[in-house]
Order: structure tokens, then sequence, then C-alpha cells
């Protein structure tokens, strides 16, 4: 299933709900998501919920990497929260722990 | 049909013949580029299952200077021709610098500086480096973003696992890029395992995947000598006829008990001696002081001014294991007081390296005099190396008889290979100052 994301308001904050497959096709629709949620939130912490994720692959690092540089120009930053253990081993073996807060 | 039908059926045709061509060439750039694995089959095993596209994966072994051999396994992100031409720079520059003798955290460190500038943000290159020395039966491992690789004993059993510890290549600045490498001492043989993902994302045509339990159970199953061989028989039955969307690549080195370094070392040397140019006598005096210990590598540069003088490949090999021999005791033993005693033991062994980092970051007011002369005439042509620490010196004799004791223990070992080496050796009082002499001729 392709990558659908859908930009929420939790809390005060921008979340990014993402379900399917986060894959080298995902680009357009995770780059034009976050351009869009954060154009309607546009400060706070950005939180990037993957409970419907269930595959990754190294592509999709790449565009959270690209996301990040975003966040970061406008002083942002960016969590990844509800990760599965899939997502999560992952995140691990690539350390992105040390660029992302993981929750 | 059509003329207009065929028009566009010919131009189709004339760009998948382009394109065709392209592949070809950019599969023999690869094919040249990667894959050239030059060390003995005895103590290095690779195979490499190709997939149907480029993959990206780099596959790289190189003898260095010194009794050791550098192992990379690289992979970087995506598929394809843009995968592929990622991937260029980083077997040129480990080769490179494998030659020249610079440690993995070097070139790690130097990859990542490459990658950070050349690949654009969401490109990155997960890489595992490793440096066997199987004179002193260390590993050294760097691991950013690869699988775990491992070290088996004889019965297969895996009792030493390295994960990745650090972020791939191309992603961190070179001030936030940690090149630090784990340490590990074999005191029973075994062997070195390292591997793609491709390995353990292998499907078959049921579509699961070939896991590392199945990995792990493989390698129980034979003995030593056929290990290697039982693991890519195991993988192709599970494959079966499924098609492969990603490279296998696996590296397997013997870690031996038995290795005697120079021995092996002369028989591997070919008889390339190059032509000694002119005259050619020469002085290089270097004065280094606590800074430029901490930061310079400098038995690379050593290294390197031998080969430009014209030093045969021979006699450069031998001349680095002396260089690096007796740098290495001036510095640990001479300026960072450290103990060989401490080596002893495997954990000791780690703990002895912790140690001397921590002693050598802290470092303040000391410095080494390194002297190198050639010297030429009718009758002989040798190279003059003295090397002076500004340590309190330390008691060479007791040295020597406690290094006839345990001959083969790791602290001794190193002082009777230098003196097996060369035509002379003296160390000077207080014991902070040693000559050597070595023929060239």
């Amino acid at each position: 299933m392709a990558l659908n994301v859908e930009v929420k308001n939790h809390n005060g904050r921008l979340r990014l709900m993402m379900s399917g497959r986060f894959d080298f096709n995902s680009n357009r629709n995770f780059r034009k998501a976050y351009e869009d949620g954060m154009e309607r939130y546009a400060t706070g912490p950005i939180e990037l919920d993957f409970n419907g994720v269930d595959y990754m692959d190294s592509s999709a690092l790449g565009m959270l990497l690209l996301f990040k540089e975003r966040a970061e120009e406008l002083d942002r930053s960016i969590s990844l929260v509800n990760c599965q253990e899939s997502v999560l081993e992952i995140l691990d073996v690539v350390n992105f722990g040390k660029l992302f807060s993981i929750k | 049909m059509s003329p207009e039908k065929a028009l566009v059926l010919e131009v189709e045709v004339e760009e998948a013949k382009k394109t065709e061509k392209t592949m070809s060439l950019a599969r023999y750039v690869m094919g040249r580029m990667v894959r050239k694995v030059n060390v003995d089959e005895d103590l290095l095993q690779h195979w490499v299952l190709p997939a149907e596209d480029f993959s990206g994966d780099v596959v790289a072994a190189s003898m260095t200077a010194g009794d050791r051999v550098h192992l990379m396994l690289a992979d970087g992100t995506g598929h394809g021709i843009s995968a592929a031409l990622c991937m260029m720079p980083v077997s040129e520059i480990f080769y490179a610098m494998s030659g020249k003798g610079f440690p993995i955290a070097s070139i790690a460190r130097e990859l990542n500086k490459k990658m950070v500038s050349l690949l654009p943000v969401d490109r990155f290159v997960a890489a595992t480096l490793a440096s066997i020395d199987w004179s002193n039966k260390t590993i050294e491992i760097w691991n950013g973003g690869g699988p775990a690789a491992f070290f088996v004993n004889e019965a297969g059993e895996r009792i030493q696992t390295w994960k990745s510890k650090n972020l791939p290549i191309g992603v961190l600045s070179d001030k936030d890029f940690d090149d630090k490498v784990d340490v590990f001492h074999w005191e029973q043989g075994g062997q070195f395992f390292m591997y793609s993902d491709g390995l353990t994302e292998a499907r078959n045509p049921a579509d699961e995947l070939f896991g590392s339990e199945r990995l792990y159970q493989a390698l129980l199953r034979a003995d030593t000598a056929s290990r290697f061989e039982h693991l890519k028989e195991s993988l192709m039955a599970h494959i079966d006829a499924a098609v492969s969307d990603d490279d296998v690549s696996v590296l397997a080195v013997n870690c031996k008990t038995d290795f005697e370094g120079s021995v092996e070392l002369e028989a591997k040397t070919k008889s390339n001696q190059a032509i000694v140019r002119g005259p050619g006598t020469w002085k290089l005096e270097l004065k280094l002081d606590a800074a430029d210990i901490q930061k310079i590598d400098l038995l690379p540069i050593l290294l390197t001014w031998l080969k430009q003088c014209g030093i045969s490949q021979k006699n450069s090999q031998r001349l680095f294991l002396i260089l690096t021999e007796l740098y290495n005791n001036a510095v640990d033993h001479g300026l960072l007081g450290l103990d060989s005693k401490l080596k002893t033991s495997s954990e000791g062994f780690e703990g002895y390296l912790k140690k001397r980092s921590e002693r050598l970051s802290e470092l303040q007011e000391a410095s080494i005099e390194v002297y190198l002369e050639r010297i030429k005439d009718k009758k002989e042509d040798y190279l003059f190396f003295r090397i002076k620490d500004s340590g309190p010196g330390f008691d060479f004799l007791q040295h020597f008889r406690g290094q006839v004791v345990c001959v083969d223990s790791l602290s001794g070992r190193g002082i009777t290979l230098v003196n097996s080496l060369t035509r002379r050796m003296t160390y000077l009082e207080p014991g902070n100052e040693v000559e050597v002499e070595y023929i060239l001729g």
C-alpha cells in the first residue's frame, strides 16, 4: 500500500499520521504532506507518527534526512513516535536515534 | 502499420539500444571498480551474488603495508546506475588510503568527509570497515549502518558481535563524526564474518526472509574448513528459484592462532623490486610535539616518503613494520607510560587500548624526534633510523630478558621482529632512544 499521510493537530502540535509502505515511491506524498503541514502549523515541534507504517527502506531514511534539514532551517524539531518493531530495528541499525528523538 | 507508428517504434528501439549500451558500459566500469579482492584465499573468502540490477554494494579487501588486511563492505542508498555512481569514490578512497598505511578510523573519517560533500542530503552509504592483524591477533572494526559483523569459534558459535554503533557515511559533519573503532583480540582461532543486508533479506519463493536465525544455524552445522561453502549452499537452497533484488555479499576471514607474521609476509610479497634511482642519499628529520602526536598519522607519511624515494615494495613493507613498532613503543611506553603486561589477556588488550587513547588525549609537554637517513656507498646501501622520545626511558635490558621467556606473548613479539629484520638495533641510555640499521641492498 502506498504511503498515506494525514496532517493533524495533536495538542496544538503538528502531527503527521503515516500509514502504508514508506519507500522510494513515497517521495511526493511525504514531501507534500510535510510542506502543507508546516504551512498550516507554522511553529513548534513536529511529530511524525509511524503507527501505520509496517515497512521502510533506505530511500525513506533519506527522505527523513531531507525533512530534518528543512525543519532545521525553520528552527523546528522532529520526533518520531509510535514506531513498530520492524521500523525501530531499521532506525536502530542506522543509529537515527542520534539525529531524531524517537518515542 | 502507419508510417507514424513505425517511426515511433523505431525511436523506441533506438532508445532501448542506447540504454542497453549505457548499462553495459556502467556494468564494465563497476565490475572493474568493485569486487577486486587481492588477498590469499586461505586467509580470506568472499562471495558476491549480484542482483538483477545494480544494487550499489561494494566489497573491497586490501593487504596493507604491515601485516594486516583491510576490509570494507559498503551499501549505498537506492538501486540502479545512480546508486552505483554514488559508490565510485568509496572504493577508490579505501584502496588508496589502505595502500598508504592509514588506519581504518582515518579511512572512515575521510570517506565521510568526501561523501558528505559529494552526495545529496537524502543519500548515504552504510559501511563496515575492518582491519585484521594476524600477528597481534586483533580485529579493529567500525560499523556505520551495516548489519552486525561477528566472530565465530571453531564450532561456529558466535562469541562476539559488532552491531552498528554509528550513523552511515555521508550524514554527519566532520565535527560530529565519530571514528572510534572497536578492538577485539582472539585467543582461540575462528572466523570473522561480514555481510550485506542482501543476505538476511534474501527471500524464498514463499516470500520468507533468510533471516539471521537461518544464518547462525548454517554456521553451526559445518566445520571451519567448509563453513563458508555451507553458508553459500544454505542460501542458494533458500532462494531456490526466487529472484534477488539486492546483492548478497559475504566476507569471511580465517583467524588463526599460529600465524607467523614475518614468514607469511615474505611469502606474500612478490619479487617486484623497484629500481633504485640515482645516487639517492637523503636525510629526513622530524620533531613532533604533543599536539602533533595526537593528530598526525606519522607512519603513512614515512611510508609515502620511502616509496617516493624508490625503496622497493618488499623493503617498504618491512620498514613499515619496523617503524610502526618503534614509533608505537616510543608513544605507548616512552610517553604514555603504558605497561605491555596489560595486553596479555583478551580483556586486557582492549583495556590497554582504551587507556592508551585516554592518556594520549591528555598528553601535554612531550616530543618525539625521528631521524631517517639513507647511507649508500660502493660497499653498502642501508637505512639508518633513530627515534627518541621525551619520556624517562625504560629498562631495555630487563625488557629483553623478559621477552625471551615469553617470546610469543603480545608484548615481546614486536621487538623480536624488529631485531630479526634489522642488521643492528641499539637502545641508548636511559632507554628513551633507539637506533636501527636496515640493509637495503
